[in-house]
């Protein structure tokens, strides 16, 4: 063993550390063991993290956005010896005084093409890489990622209707442009018996198609018409492909147009 | 003439089962030539997104079929035993049957065909009656309709040929009808 008890080692080329088959033995201690170097400190913490190696790279230049530091990991390839396989590095998107902010990149190799950055995590929002995970939040948040196979919704793909609340394609969602936190109920009711004395009414009936076959039988509501003919709309014999319109008039030979009706059902 | 439009005739299938290949033609002037094909039904049914777990083994006891897309399943509405209200069934009508149809020289009368059942084989139903005179009379006992085949239309007092009437009939149809993406959206069909 060299001691020295003060001073610096320069002009040194190299440094060749033997095999010493075991960890460094005391506190501020570098030592080869097989193929590893280790670098031993040694303090009292006890639930802290101590950061025990450091890489400075400063400069001679004026620091400007996207200065950073990385390291390096080469090991060797089928052609290569060394080959680079990939690379962190720290950098800086602002080195404004008081407003640093920086984000880590991860640099990966894609078809022996040269080291890119390929994953980027920031604190701040970035632009233009494979992925970027940042966030802008003003407390500690929580995100679960679900434990199975899929696609994770954007603010592009959300608006698809497939992807609306599992709705399958060609369904659209209808809004409320009234109010929200309104809903929908249904029902139904025996109508009162009809009177016997009444004035007598016209009726016509209309079997009316469904656009598309609804699975069950659906409810189905009748509007009235677009015209002035003292009308009124029902509906009968509704089944999951049609129903039976039914309008009565007291109007004799009355002819109503435009009856409208809404269907709801699965 | 015979036609076949949205709310009047044509309907798409969606996501039921319903299907038919039945048609109904103008054969001679006053006749009506109904060809044989087959009709299935939609059956009672709730669809829902397919859980292997809770679905495979009514899939089995066939109370629920997965869908064509494999990621829902089709539940059949089930009685207070746990039995199937109504899944869907396929009836075929084996033969053409020719109509003859024929007008009342003095008032107007009104026709409808439909594809009726007696659980063992399918028929056809030709009803007509005089306007505001007469009712159609229920099918055969033990019979019961299964669909229209050719809905409603009024024929004048005395009409020799049907071709200048518009007569509408069922065409069913795969899928779900065009016009439902976001470009129909700008624009108000209704």
């Amino acid at each position: 063993m060299i001691a020295l008890t003060s001073g610096d080692i320069t002009g040194v080329d190299e440094l060749a550390f033997s095999d010493a088959a075991a960890d460094p033995t005391a506190d501020a201690r570098f030592r080869r063991s097989g193929d590893e170097l280790t670098w031993r400190t040694q303090d009292a913490r006890t639930n802290t993290v101590t950061r025990n190696f450091a890489l400075l790279s400063d400069t001679t230049g004026v620091p400007a956005a996207s200065i950073g530091i990385g390291m390096l990991f080469q090991a060797e390839s089928g052609d290569e010896n060394p080959s680079d396989f990939g690379a962190l590095d720290f950098a800086a998107s602002d080195v404004g005084a008081g407003t640093e902010d920086t984000f880590l990149s991860l640099l990966l190799r894609i078809a022996g093409r040269a080291l890119d950055e390929k994953y980027r995590f920031s604190s701040t929002a970035g632009d233009g890489f494979a992925a970027l995970f940042t966030h802008a939040v003003t407390a500690d948040r929580t995100y679960t990622l679900p434990d199975e196979t899929g696609t994770v919704l954007t603010d592009t793909g959300h608006n698809v209707a497939a992807n609306v609340h599992g709705l399958p394609a060609s369904v659209n969602v209808l809004g409320n442009r009234s109010a929200s936190g309104e809903f929908i109920q249904r029902g139904t009711f025996d109508p009162a018996a009809a009177g016997t004395t009444d004035n007598p009414v016209y009726i016509s009936n209309t079997t009316v198609t469904f656009p598309v076959a609804f699975n069950s039988t659906p409810f189905v509501m009748s509007g009235g018409g677009t015209g002035d003919n003292d009308a009124l709309g029902g509906t009968q014999v509704i089944t999951t492909t049609t129903f039976r319109m039914i309008i009565y008039t007291l109007t004799s030979g009355s002819n109503p147009t435009d009856f409208r009706w809404v269907a709801l059902g699965t | 003439m015979m036609k076949s439009e949205l709310h009047q005739g044509l309907i798409y299938a969606g996501d039921s089962p319903l299907a038919s290949t039945i048609t109904v033609e103008q054969t001679g002037p006053m006749q009506l030539t109904v060809r044989a094909g087959s009709f299935t039904t939609t059956g009672q049914a709730r669809l829902r997104p397919y859980v292997p777990a809770d679905h495979d083994p009514i899939i089995v006891q066939g109370k629920a079929e997965k869908l064509a897309d494999g990621t829902r399943v089709r539940l059949w509405i089930q009685k207070a035993n746990g039995t199937p209200l109504e899944s869907a069934k396929t009836y075929a009508l084996a033969a053409n049957q020719i109509i003859t149809v024929t007008s009342d020289p003095l008032a107007a009368v009104t026709y409808t065909i439909d594809l009726i059942t007696d659980d063992l084989v399918a028929a056809v139903l030709v009803k007509r009656k005089l306007v505001e005179v007469e009712k159609y009379g229920p099918p055969p006992a033990g019979w019961h309709k299964i669909h229209e085949l050719l809905f409603e239309f009024i024929l004048p007092p005395g009409t020799t040929d049907l071709a200048g009437l518009t007569m509408y009939v069922l065409t069913v149809k795969p899928g779900f009808p065009p016009g439902t993406g976001p470009a129909d959206w700008q624009t108000q069909t209704g």
